[in-house]
């Protein structure tokens, strides 16, 4: 709150000095002119001219009105007029030109304003629409199964029952992760920009994240490496976490064939880099691709649609990261396996 | 004929108070429901149940009122039941005196572990205040020796500071169970900075440097992040 009234401050500040700065250019200039030449009907030109440029480059309309004010009374020292009548025509006009030029400047703000929704409004639709149609799948696949099991509880083996009901705990399994993503995006602010950072010791975050995920892949061997001086790194803890759980999913998931992931923890002057690399496939070149572009969720449904959560799943990673002001990148390994990095500032 | 615990489930949503109670009557435990905050309350009063398992988002009374309005009178067990990201919540809840909080979506096995772990402690709390304190805790190739202030890790002493020994011994005396950083700096420093929780923090990173090999993937000492910590619990 007192943040903002600083703001608006500063900005009042910086238009008073604008105008000032205007006015006192045109005041040399009608005084340069006035000595070359004997009438001084250019005097309400240069005048009219800085008034439109004081409404131009100040925000809303009391600039410009108090200018067209103060430049009658300029007139009026370099003696253009004789009459009142044409002071009262010149302060009109005046007047006028800086509430036009005044009330095209706001339109142009509202505009770029809209436009900037407008792009939200699409990176949110895309987001959606990836949701969606992951969701729609598993949520089919959970309702078949018990439906299958409910109808047909008498006549079916113990096996089938079995397999029905593990398949509607995957695909559980599954949204409850999806859902988990989605959520760790509404603790970002709106603005996309600000998360709640705290210092952490990046031990702690990497060992909690490492026991929830060991404790749904018990089989899969994870080496942690860390400095040997405590590390406090500034992050919202939660949403690093969630990051670290989803490449470590992936790694899972779409690696295939992965059996040990390696967690490494570096720094720098001002950043932290932690890296996650897997001994699986590696990435695919159109996956790389869309990751070098920073965009990983794809428009295209047939993507999005294969690989399914990486889009979400990564593209939560990138949204948190970027929040907290770090990078995220991925590559493949000379000699296979995927590998991702995100730095954090210090 | 065996005395089988007796637990209250205060859940409103009526999917997941039935799977808990399946979960519950599979392992041999009674149990009651109460789907909001007035019914729970006068249970609470009537059965006198072994344990609580309180789901915080309720229709009428706040969780946390319920967990305030019971401590008030009796130690009765409480484990909250909470969803992932507000840890605020969990930590308000610990600090008021539950004694364990389980986040949704939680699997069978973690809730009756947390079930097991919370009506023993009460039992021994109960019977035994002070020999938690002298004796010693093993666990895991980790023995903390109350009478000699050492702390030993496969027969080898870890050389731990006294006031890093204090914090070890009080997390070994309530192993199982999650310790928030309010309730460590209270017990350790007496003090009531609220915020700053850096210095305890840092304390538990040597600890974890003397006493875990990797101190990245701890054996004995977990982080809930945000939370607290948490001292791996012996058979």
């Amino acid at each position: 709150m007192c943040n903002k009234r600083k703001h608006k401050f500063l900005l009042n500040l910086k238009n008073c000095f604008i105008a000032l700065g205007i006015l006192i250019i045109a005041f040399i200039i009608c005084f340069i002119l006035s000595r070359f030449f004997h009438h001084a009907n250019y005097c309400s030109l240069v005048f009219i001219l800085a008034v439109i440029l004081v409404s131009r480059f100040t925000g809303g309309y009391i600039y410009g009105s108090i200018m067209s004010i103060i430049a009658v009374f300029g007139i009026y020292i370099f003696k253009v007029n004789s009459e009142v009548f044409d002071y009262a025509l010149n302060f009109i006009i005046m007047l006028i030109g800086s509430i036009v030029v005044s009330s095209l400047k706001i339109q142009v703000k509202k505009y770029a304003v809209i436009k900037d929704e407008i792009e939200k409004e699409k990176t949110k639709a895309n987001l959606l629409r990836a949701i969606s149609h992951d969701i729609r799948t598993p949520l089919s696949s959970i309702l078949g199964s018990s439906t299958a099991y409910l109808d047909n509880c008498g006549k079916l083996s113990d096996e089938a029952k079995y397999t029905l009901v593990s398949d509607i705990k995957d695909e559980a399994v599954w949204l409850i992760r999806t859902v988990e993503n989605l959520l760790s995006i509404t603790r970002i602010n709106d603005s996309f920009a600000k998360v709640d950072k705290n210092p952490e010791i990046i031990e702690e975050v990497l060992g909690d994240a490492a026991s929830k995920f060991k404790r749904q892949f018990p089989n899969i061997e994870l080496n942690i490496k860390v400095p040997d001086d405590i590390l406090f790194v500034p992050m919202d803890a939660l949403l690093i976490e969630q990051v670290l759980l989803n490449l470590l999913e992936n790694a899972v998931i779409h690696g295939e064939k992965t059996t040990v992931i390696d967690i490494q923890a570096d720094v720098n002057e001002s950043f932290a880099t932690i890296t996650v690399s897997d001994n699986g496939n590696g990435l695919k070149d159109e996956m790389l691709s869309h990751l070098c572009g920073g965009n990983v969720i794809s428009e295209d449904k047939e993507l999005a649609g294969i690989k399914r959560n990486m889009g979400i799943g990564l593209s939560v990673c990138m949204t948190i990261i970027k929040a907290h002001g770090g990078n995220l990148r991925a590559y493949n390994k000379k000699d296979g396996g995927a590998v991702f990095e995100f730095t954090l500032p210090l | 004929m065996e005395i089988r615990d007796k637990i209250l489930v205060v859940e409103d949503e009526k999917s997941i108070s039935n799977f808990i109670c399946t979960i519950l009557d599979a392992n041999d435990y009674k149990y009651i429901t109460a789907a909001n905050g007035k019914k729970a309350y006068a249970i609470i009063s009537s059965h006198c149940p072994d344990l609580i398992i309180l789901d915080l988002g309720l229709p009428d009374i706040d969780g946390m009122e319920i967990i305030k309005m019971v401590r008030s009178w009796t130690t009765t067990p409480i484990i909250v039941v909470s969803a992932r990201s507000r840890e605020k919540d969990k930590v308000e809840a610990l600090d008021l005196g539950a004694d364990d909080y389980i986040t949704k979506p939680f699997g069978t096995s973690e809730l009756l572990a947390r079930i097991r772990t919370a009506i023993r402690h009460t039992r021994t709390s109960i019977l035994s205040k002070e020999i938690a304190q002298s004796g010693k805790y093993c666990v895991d190739g980790l023995v903390i020796d109350y009478d000699k202030y050492r702390v030993y890790i496969d027969g080898v002493d870890s050389n731990l500071t006294q006031h890093e020994f204090k914090l070890v011994a009080l997390l070994g005396k309530f192993a199982g169970k999650v310790l928030t950083y309010d309730f460590i700096i209270r017990e350790l420093w007496g003090s009531t900075q609220k915020t700053d929780n850096q210095i305890l923090r840092v304390n538990m990173a040597n600890i974890r440097r003397k006493i875990e090999k990797n101190p990245a993937q701890p054996r004995y000492i977990f982080t809930e992040v945000g939370v607290g910590y948490r001292m791996i619990e012996g058979d």
